[in-house]
């Protein structure tokens, strides 16, 4: 599903370099729930990142379904993007001015469908993650759990591949966080692969596979439960 | 102490002999906590002293008499003032591990370090065992009981993740000790 | 203090991190300030060297007599002279004359007493013509000439060589005695001057036993009012009797129109300049909502928000106005030489040796210029002030809270409406003498009117989008219909964005119509005066324009009537004359023929009584600056001075009529001769025959002519094309300064949309990252930004055909008359909306790419 080979991803400021990843080789496979967990600044989002095509290698090779997202044009990784990969962002980054609905939808509005099309497909995401009272409303009326559920909707719209997920839980209580942790899970249970970024061991707890980055290399991996088929 | 309390609080739904309350017992909390006849025993000993329980006998062909136990008023009166009360002391700091880390050599922070790693994935296989059943138990039933399950189920996952936490601050203090010590020394 | 502090720790680091928008917004000002310098300048300049050129002509003369266009006698000298308390009383010949040569040179010749003129005016000749002959030998040769070393250098003649000069009795032939420094009247007119004997001079320009004025000097110890009433009673009536200083108010009173169309343009460029900083200040408060917040959050009080900002336009307008002042002088230089040109061409003899260099004037304008900045951030800084704390914590987007769509809002656009409504009403209604015919109530209105428009136009907005939905999602799909969505999420922002370009492009549009519609009525009426085939003069060819000319003799007439082919010839002539202490002039035509070929455009009263001008009845026509100003109407009667007396004249009609901003009156020449005894003649306008050609006719008058005189025969459409270029020459400044206002318009355009993208990097980041290519990122804002382009290119125009009209019925028909039409200038229309989309759209394209080509993670962290 997705292969990363000998990535590194290096900075460059002023004329000192830093290597945020190094040397990450790594597969990870159909319906597997991946958790990456590591010390702050140990280049988790990095490595997220790179597997999502928001940002490119600065070494070594990065495959998903087999194509090589570190040496296609800027187009067809979009288009990747948008159609193979739902991306969860710690901070929601829903657009402020559209409704929960649109925001969902908004993924296949970019694929060009009219939004008499989009509007049942977004509907019935919401009902799935249990908002289908709030379609209406902006995300500055939404409560964080309830924004993240609306992202969480709005990356599932285009039955994606693969879900990537920034630390989706990280300014939310407890209780919120569990929600979308079983709502995840549950997607993963129906054959999901899901990457998610976390500190909180108990999100991680609910994946199939933990790995630990340290200092911008792959410090630990391992299978903690076996992978829905 | 809390087993006297636990088996009150069994007794309190309904009358049981010895051994129907040890499995009760474990059903309800044995995750966490196992005891032996013995300890149960012993602690009916103490209820029946303090007038908290009684007995009944219960004839048996073939064997020995069973004791049936039950709750006397003066017991629920005690269960219900304690189940009232906060608790007041900590989690005590016993862990195998305390012990541990006390004597590990801090010179040499190679062997700890490696330690940290492994007791922290063990955690973690613990966690991930625990979240299973957790959510086992929700797709299971629906009751008071598997709501008691759940959070026991939590608490679990809790302590473990502060374990974890904990365990995480270890292994950066000591690297950021060692750190120091290196920078010191040239 | 407080104030200090914020400004050093917060608003240079914004200075700093915005610096396009800084750039803009310093253009603008700039801009704005050196057009309003420029203009200034330019007008003091003009104005300056006309006084000048009449100061060194009049020397030490404390009054001039003069008469009629065609002289006095010159018994009137004697009179003079002998009147008690008079030092010196000299005699003046005024003429123009051309140098024929190489290149035609209109020249003025001054005809004096050599003898006398000296107490006067100072002369000092040049050392190689220091053995000039006495004076009694420069007397006695009637061919003495003395030219200027400037001129002399300029054509290339030294002393006793001979030139000639063109005069109303012909090509004469003089010769050059000697040559004078560049000193007293010898700097008139740039030094395109002669100076002749008086005698000679009476008889070159076929003035025998006239004058054309008497300086006077008095002696010591004499009350100015006294001997002024002394000299009038000396003389009959009908003479002028004036001080160079109401010599030089007439010059002002006559270069009017185009000081004040200059003023307008100076002033629209500043309304530019205006909303400019509005723009400017109005995007810095929503985008550092946030950073308001906070501070309002930490304890900072509304009044210091709003002081905040205030200051910091204070500092930027100080810059930008300094700055401003710089450009204008650049400006002033580069422009004096061809509107002195134009002022040549069109009113009088000036030559703008060197700019008028004021320093308080710069600094008012440029004080302006800061004080309009202020004002046009006050709104946006109140707007800021009302930002809440809460404001900073949740991030609410900017469309959410409905400051720009309250009912407050529209309760303030209504009332700013009705005050300008008015306020025109006001000044409409009101008699022209009334205090409320103000200008400053046109002006109120005005910008009144822009701020309602701009309150209003998020609603506006609001009420056109849609309508383009349904097409945008046809024409350009996914990307279309998310822009369209974009907009209709977002419409307080792209409200204010939509007003910032709206009162641009009003502004450009009013500006250019105005201009526009002047150019048109002077071309409309021009070619309703010109009707003839043939124009032919003597001299320069604009003869009927305020240039002086040199006239041709009457016997002319019968001649050229004489040549076959021609079928009829009309004289015309003009004049000046005093009225009420304005310098009339005086159009004189043979009415008769004129009415059936070349009827006139009357403004008030009938055609019929336009007969009454006819001979023997003492009517003229007069202009309609002059009825307004002075509140004739047809009926009423005016008193002129003619060298016969004051004459009272009936007012036949009032006629469309723009050769002098001073007043027109037209007469017909045989009324005109009658009184004034004049027989000479500026232009035969001349019909041809039908059938016959106009080029061998105009070839046979030239023939005939062509030994005694120069002659200019233009054919009509000649003529026409000449005076549109002149025409057009005197429309440079203006032009000028409408392009720098569609400069500053454009910017304002940039900054605007340049900042509307900006603030939405992050969006674009999120869009990038779920999964809208680079392309229909551009697409996307692409169409966005056209589309606001076109919208409030669209109600700006719309909104500028409106401010144009009440422009031009406030500042300039007031002054012109009513009949002066309004006219939309299509091609700046188009101008304008290609601008609006075109610069929307390029605009936008920059900041898009940008947000396109970076780092989708870099754009997601942008705050
Ligand atoms: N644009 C950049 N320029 C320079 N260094 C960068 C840049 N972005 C990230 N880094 C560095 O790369 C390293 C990894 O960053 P990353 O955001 O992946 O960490 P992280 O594991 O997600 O941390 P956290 O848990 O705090 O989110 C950090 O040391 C960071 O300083
Ligand atoms: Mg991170």
């Amino acid at each position: 599903m997705i292969e990363l080979n000998k990535v590194g991803r290096m900075y460059r400021q002023g004329n000192r370099e830093v290597h945020a990843l190094k040397d990450i080789s790594l597969m990870i496979g159909k319906g597997e729930f991946l958790s990456i967990m590591g010390p702050s600044g140990s280049g988790k989002s990095t490595l997220l990142n790179l597997m999502g095509g928001l940002d490119q290698a600065t070494a070594g090779e990065v495959f998903m379904d087999g194509r090589p997202l570190h040496a296609i044009s800027d187009n067809e990784l979009t288009l990747i993007r948008r159609r193979r990969i739902g991306y969860i962002f710690q901070f929601f980054n829903l657009l402020p001015l559209l409704t929960a609905e649109e925001n969902v939808g908004l993924p296949l509005l970019l694929d060009g469908l009219p939004f008499s099309e989009v509007r049942p497909k977004a509907a019935a995401l919401l009902r799935q993650v249990g908002l289908h009272d709030r379609s209406e409303h902006r995300p500055e009326q939404l409560s964080g759990g309830e924004m993240q559920r609306v992202a969480i909707a709005r990356a599932l719209i285009t039955g994606p591949a693969v879900i990537l997920a920034d630390e989706p839980t990280g300014n939310l209580d407890s209780h919120t966080s569990e929600e979308i942790f079983l709502l995840l899970r549950s997607l993963n249970e129906e054959g999901q692969t899901i990457v998610m970024v976390t500190h909180d061991p108990k999100a991680a707890a609910y994946g199939t596979r933990i790995i630990t980055l340290k200092d911008g290399t792959l410090a630990e991996d391992m299978v903690i439960g076996e992978t829905a088929s | 102490m809390s087993i006297k309390y636990a088996l009150l609080a069994i007794l309190a739904e309904r009358d049981l002999h010895g051994y129907e309350l040890k499995s009760s017992f474990d059903h309800k909390v044995g995750e966490f906590w196992s005891l032996n006849y013995g300890q149960i025993y012993s602690t009916l000993d103490r209820l029946e002293k303090e007038a908290l329980v009684t007995h009944d006998r219960e004839m048996q062909e073939k064997r020995p008499d069973r004791k049936i136990f039950s709750i006397t008023p003066q017991g629920r009166e005690e269960l219900a003032e304690w189940l009232a009360t906060p608790v007041g002391k900590i989690r005590a700091l016993r862990d195998e591990f305390f012990i541990k880390l006390v004597f590990m050599d801090k010179d040499d922070p190679g062997p700890l370090l490696a330690l940290l790693d492994k007791q922290k994935a063990l955690y973690l296989k613990q966690m991930s065992k625990l979240t299973q059943r957790k959510m086992a138990l929700k797709k299971a039933a629906q009751g008071p009981d598997s709501l008691t399950g759940e959070l026991l189920m939590d608490a679990g996952l809790f302590h473990a993740e502060a374990d974890i936490r904990w365990l995480t601050l270890c292994e950066a203090k000591l690297k950021a000790a060692v750190d120091r010590k290196k920078t010191s020394k040239r | 203090m407080k104030l200090l502090n914020l400004l050093r720790h917060i608003s240079l680091k914004h200075l700093h991190l915005q610096k396009l928008q800084l750039v803009m917004a310093v253009s603008g000002i700039c801009l704005g300030v050196a057009a309003m310098v420029a203009i200034d300048l330019v007008n003091r300049s003009v104005l300056k060297s006309c006084e000048d050129s009449i100061n060194h002509a009049t020397g030490r003369a404390v009054l001039q007599i003069t008469g009629g266009e065609a002289g006095f006698p010159e018994e009137m000298l004697e009179r003079v002279q002998k009147l008690p308390g008079v030092e010196y009383a000299v005699p003046v010949i005024e003429a123009t004359g051309g140098l024929t040569g190489d290149k035609e040179r209109a020249l003025m010749i001054l005809g004096i007493d050599v003898l006398q003129d000296h107490h006067i005016r100072d002369y000092s000749i040049t050392d190689e013509s220091a053995e000039i002959p006495d004076p009694l030998l420069f007397l006695a040769k009637r061919d003495s000439i003395l030219l200027t070393r400037t001129l002399a250098g300029q054509i290339g003649i030294g002393i006793d060589q001979e030139v000639n000069v063109q005069t109303v009795a012909g090509l004469k032939t003089f010769k050059v005695r000697g040559l004078l420094n560049p000193e007293g009247p010898a700097r008139v007119a740039g030094g395109d001057i002669a100076i002749m004997d008086v005698y000679a001079a009476q008889m070159a320009f076929g003035k025998v036993g006239s004058l054309d004025r008497i300086d006077v000097s008095f002696l010591p110890g004499q009350d100015f009012d006294t001997m002024k009433a002394r000299i009038e009673a000396a003389l009959p009536p009908g003479y002028d009797v004036d001080t160079p200083a109401g010599r030089t108010r007439q010059v002002e009173l006559l270069l009017g129109r185009f000081r004040t169309s200059m003023r307008l343009v100076g002033c629209m460029a500043l309304f530019v300049g205006m909303y400019l900083i509005y723009n400017t200040v109005s995007i810095s408060v929503v985008q550092r909502r946030r950073e308001i917040g906070i501070l309002r959050a930490l304890g900072g009080g509304r009044m210091q928000i709003a002081a905040l900002f205030l200051a910091e336009t204070l500092a930027v307008a100080t810059f930008a106005s300094l700055l401003g002042m710089a450009l204008g002088l650049g400006f002033a230089q580069a422009s004096v030489g061809v509107v002195a040109q134009s002022v040549t061409e069109m009113y009088l003899r000036t030559s703008v040796s060197e700019l008028v260099f004021s320093w308080p004037s710069l600094l008012l304008n440029a004080g302006i210029g800061i004080l309009a900045s202020l004002i046009a951030a006050v709104f946006p800084s109140l707007a800021a002030a009302r930002v809440t704390p809460v404001s900073a914590i949740r991030a609410v987007p900017y469309a959410a809270d409905d400051f720009l769509r309250g009912w407050r809002i529209k309760f303030a656009a209504c009332l700013c409406l009705l005050i300008a409504l008015s306020c025109l009403v006001a000044f409409e209604v009101a008699s022209p003498a009334s205090p409320a015919k103000n200008l400053g109530f046109v002006v109120v209105a005005v910008i009144l009117l822009l701020l309602s428009i701009s309150l209003i136009t998020p609603v506006l907005f609001a009420w056109t989008l849609p309508l383009t939905h349904n097409l945008l999602a046809f024409c350009f799909g996914a990307q279309g219909r998310l822009a369209g969505l974009n907009l209709q999420k977002n419409i307080t922002r792209n409200g204010v964005a939509v007003a910032a370009i709206l009162c641009s492009i009003a502004l450009f549009v009013s500006s250019a119509n105005t201009v526009h519609s002047m150019r048109t009525s002077l071309f409309e009426w021009f070619d309703s005066i010109i009707r003839a085939d043939l124009l032919v003069s003597s001299g320069h060819p604009l003869a009927t324009g305020g240039a002086p000319t040199i006239p041709m003799p009457a016997e002319m007439l019968g001649e050229m009537e004489k040549i076959p082919g021609v079928q009829s010839v009309e004289p015309f002539r003009k004049g000046r004359v005093s009225y009420n202490g304005r310098k009339l002039m005086l159009e004189v035509f043979d009415v008769a023929l004129r009415m059936d070929y070349c009827p006139a455009m009357i403004a008030v009263g009938k055609r019929e009584n336009m007969a009454r001008l006819l001979p023997d009845q003492d009517y003229v026509a007069i202009n309609e600056g002059l009825a307004l100003k002075e509140r004739l109407r047809p009926g009423d009667s005016l008193v002129l001075p003619t060298p016969q007396g004051p004459v009272r004249f009936g007012v036949a009609a009032v006629i469309v009529s723009f050769s002098s901003d001073a007043g027109v009156v037209w007469l017909d020449i045989n009324t005109y001769r009658r009184h004034w005894r004049d027989p000479l003649v500026d232009t035969y306008e001349v019909l041809v025959k039908p059938g016959a050609k106009i080029k061998e006719v105009r070839q046979a008058i030239l023939d005939r002519f062509g030994g005694e005189r120069r002659l200019f025969a233009l054919e009509a459409a000649e003529f026409k094309v000449e005076v549109r270029k002149i025409l057009d020459r005197s429309f440079v400044m203006t032009n000028a300064v409408n392009i720098i206002t569609l400069v500053i318009a454009g910017l304002g355009i940039i900054v605007t949309l340049l900042a509307s993208v900006f603030e939405r990097t992050r969006e674009i980041g999120i869009l990038r990252g779920i999964g809208m290519t680079r392309s229909q990122v551009l697409a996307m804002v692409l169409i966005e930004s056209a589309l606001i382009g076109a919208i409030g290119g669209v109600l700006g125009a719309a909104a500028g055909i409106v401010i144009g009209w009440i422009e031009m019925e406030g500042m300039i028909r007031v002054d012109l008359g009513a009949s002066i039409g309004y006219h939309v200038h299509y091609a700046a229309l188009l101008w304008a909306l290609l601008l609006a989309v075109g610069l929307s759209a390029l605009a936008g394209i920059y900041p898009a790419r940008r947000a396109a080509t970076t780092n989708i993670v870099e754009a997601l962290t942008y705050e």
